[in-house]
């Protein structure tokens, strides 16, 4: 009993070891030669990716930033000062700031992301908050698309037939909408009051399948004809057990790098959505609705406002793109490390 | 090549009705709906409430609302009327007896909003934002073109690693923050562009006015030359990201074709390298970029969203957002459908290319 069937899709019978003729005797050969699981090649490969694993590590930072770095330095929304709106915040390590001029007077060692305009608040806790709420819209939603893509992609792939035709049109109308479009015109309709992380999570998830389920279904109708699926249907396995068992643990890898790629796209999207004020509200800091009101201000040059969310975005995107890239190198069983 | 094309632009129907069915679907599931505006207002009474709801068609049932916008059923009769009075089928143009209703006519509505024909309203705006979208797609092609294509001939140069951090970087880059530092830059510090707008608003009547083309045609270098600034930074800001992610596609796309064995024999024929990168690799590594630019023309259009509305661009997208935060429904649905129209012939377009260019294809 295999505890794992290998996540390898062209060639599952890989570690293909025969002994050499007149070799070692074959309980020496076994003990020498004990074959790698496809996890721990997929591993060694992706190690040598060296982009991968600064990607990796970047984001290792980030998912921990955004873990402790709330519990440091809490989300306090500021309170509007009367007379005061137009107040237009302190650059990065300034104590105070002398308005008339537009300069700092005094620095010291606070606020090393500045401050925002009009209701004045710390940057760098906005950003570091906002790490939580992004990050984990950009996994979460993943997650839900990629289990609809799954679903929608097994179900066309091993039914086929009018099934998968019905299926593979929707997906057709899906993709021809312009989805950041339809996304905005949806988390403005359907956000509620409160708690409208979720909704905005949900949309995205409900916008980010159809890529998965083509990849998906293509991968189940060629995995669908291999000798060892026939031979499960040989056997009487039930269609369930041969979907979730046999063809999909072999579709894995590619599913794991379409859903990295589809991380920091919605990353980036919830930053566009919530920029426009479509998104997530500020009470809830995103690295998107922080950016929200920064157009108001850029006229008095307050570059450190815009400057350090839009840093955060970029770098989590590198970091999630170059582990896809290490991670499609790593699965991929024609580049050899 | 009739045939497939005719054969494609067939497949294309139950996709654009998939298209529409979707597009009216999101708008149902949307809160209130035209008639919620009126709930409200005490001065409305309930019989003008139903007076509104009548004369919108509201008071009937979703399929016959469905049928009666895309204009297969004739809105002067109950139920579901597929035939106009004349016994004519509705879809037929008025010409022949049909209707004048719906999409298929080119009847979008009238905006919730203003009272205005939806259609009028995104014409009007259509101008800057092919102004915008044109100039930034051509100058996008060109830069991918060219840098990926020296990336390749040159790879692992200096030039080439260069190029693939800012396309990594650029890819990462969210368009609406690359719009704002720009604005930092060259607006708010260096002062040298304009930032906001199509015209500068003390030189000229704003654009799309009629006061305004009798000032083009007065002036038109200096007309020309205002639009121009105008035009400098929104393009940036939507051409960056796309040469991004297109020109490392065209750099492996050209590696793979310089790769070939025909680029291996042609050279050893003894033919100039100029000829052998650009007649023979350089040509048939296009081939997958035409398709690839083909299905990209869709985020020309949320980048636009994005980017005129930053820089006050009074085009399409920036009607869109307007039209969001004004819950105009008939507004948003045209402009939904118009690019989901768009993107759908934007591939079919691809794809015919694709046949066109590549003989190896067969259709």
């Amino acid at each position: 009993m295999g505890a794992m069937i290998p996540p390898n899709v062209t060639d599952p019978d890989q570690p293909d070891v025969t002994p050499p003729e007149g070799g070692p005797a074959a309980a020496d050969y076994e003990v020498s030669l004990r074959s790698l699981s496809q996890w721990e090649l997929a591993w060694r490969k992706f190690r040598q990716h060296r982009l991968a694993i600064v990607g990796l590590g970047l984001l290792f930072g980030l998912v921990l930033a955004a873990i402790v770095g709330p519990i440091f330095v809490p989300f306090t929304p500021v309170p509007p000062v009367p007379n005061q709106l137009v107040y237009t915040g302190r650059p990065p390590f300034c104590v105070s700031l002398d308005e008339a001029k537009h300069a700092c007077t005094q620095f010291g060692l606070v606020r090393p992301f500045g401050e925002t305009g009009g209701l004045q608040a710390d940057v760098f806790m906005l950003v570091l908050n906002g790490a939580r709420t992004s990050l984990f819209l950009g996994f979460t939603s993943m997650a839900i698309g990629v289990l609809i893509g799954t679903i929608v992609g097994a179900v066309a792939g091993y039914v086929g037939g009018f099934v998968d035709n019905l299926l593979m049109r929707f997906v057709d109308v899906m993709l021809s909408l312009p989805l950041l479009f339809v996304i905005l015109v949806v988390a403005r309709f359907f956000k509620g009051a409160q708690d409208n992380v979720w909704s905005i999570i949900i949309v995205f998830g409900l916008f980010s399948w159809m890529g998965v389920s083509r990849l998906v279904r293509s991968l189940f109708l060629s995995i669908r004809e291999r000798e060892f699926v026939e031979a499960a249907k040989a056997v009487g396995v039930r269609d369930r057990r041969i979907i979730f068992k046999h063809i999909l643990p072999n579709a894995f890898s590619p599913i794991v790098v379409a859903a990295s790629l589809i991380v920091g796209g919605n990353i980036s999207g919830e930053a566009f959505v919530s920029f426009l004020g479509f998104g997530i509200n500020p009470s809830t800091p995103t690295w998107g609705n922080i950016l929200s009101n920064a157009l108001a201000f850029i006229a008095q040059g307050n570059w450190w406002w815009p400057l350090f969310p839009g840093l955060a975005i970029i770098l989590a995107v590198l970091a999630v793109n170059f582990v896809g890239d290490g991670l499609r190198d790593a699965f991929d069983p024609r580049s050899r490390a | 090549m009739a045939k497939y094309v005719v054969r494609r632009l067939i497949q294309a129907i139950p996709v654009i009705i998939g298209i529409t069915i979707a597009i009216y679907a999101i708008m149902l599931l949307a809160p209130g709906g035209p008639q919620q505006r009126f709930a409200n207002n005490p001065k409305i009474t309930n019989e003008q409430r139903e007076k509104f709801k009548k004369a919108w068609g509201l008071d009937q049932p979703i399929p016959v609302q469905y049928c009666r916008w895309i204009g297969f059923c004739d809105p002067d009769q109950d139920g579901i009327a597929l035939l106009t009075v004349k016994n004519v089928p509705n879809f037929l143009p008025e010409s022949l007896g049909g209707g004048d209703n719906g999409m298929i006519h080119g009847d979008l509505g009238f905006s919730i909003d203003s009272g205005e024909s939806v259609g009028g309203r995104i014409g009007k705006a259509a101008l800057p934002t092919l102004l915008l979208a044109g100039s930034a797609l051509i100058l996008w092609i060109t830069l991918a073109i060219l840098l990926g294509v020296f990336a390749a001939l040159k790879r692992y140069s200096f030039f080439d690693q260069a190029a693939t951090v800012f396309s990594y970087i650029g890819f990462a880059m969210p368009t609406f923050w690359l719009g704002l530092m720009l604005i930092l830059i060259f607006g708010a510090s260096l002062k040298v562009l304009p930032v906001s707008g199509m015209v500068d608003a003390r030189l000229s009547p704003p654009f799309g006015s009629d006061q305004y083309w009798t000032y083009f045609g007065k002036s038109p270098g200096t007309a020309i030359v205002d639009i121009v600034r105008h035009l400098i930074l929104p393009v940036v800001t939507l051409v960056v990201v796309s040469v991004a992610g297109d020109s490392r596609f065209v750099r492996a796309s050209m590696l793979e074709a310089l790769g070939q064995d025909y680029v291996r024999t042609a050279r050893a024929k003894g033919l100039p390298n100029r000829i052998v990168t650009f007649r023979h690799a350089l040509r048939n590594a296009l081939l997958p970029v035409v398709t690839n630019i083909g299905l990209e023309i869709p985020f020309l259009f949320s980048g636009a969203v994005v980017t005129e509305s930053i820089f006050s661009w009074p085009g399409e997208g920036r009607l869109f957002i307007n039209s969001i935060t004004n819950f105009d429904y008939t507004i948003l649905m045209g402009i939904l459908l118009i690019a989901a129209i768009l993107t759908v012939l934007a591939n079919l377009l691809a794809d015919i290319l694709y046949a066109v260019v590549d003989p190896r294809i067969k259709y």
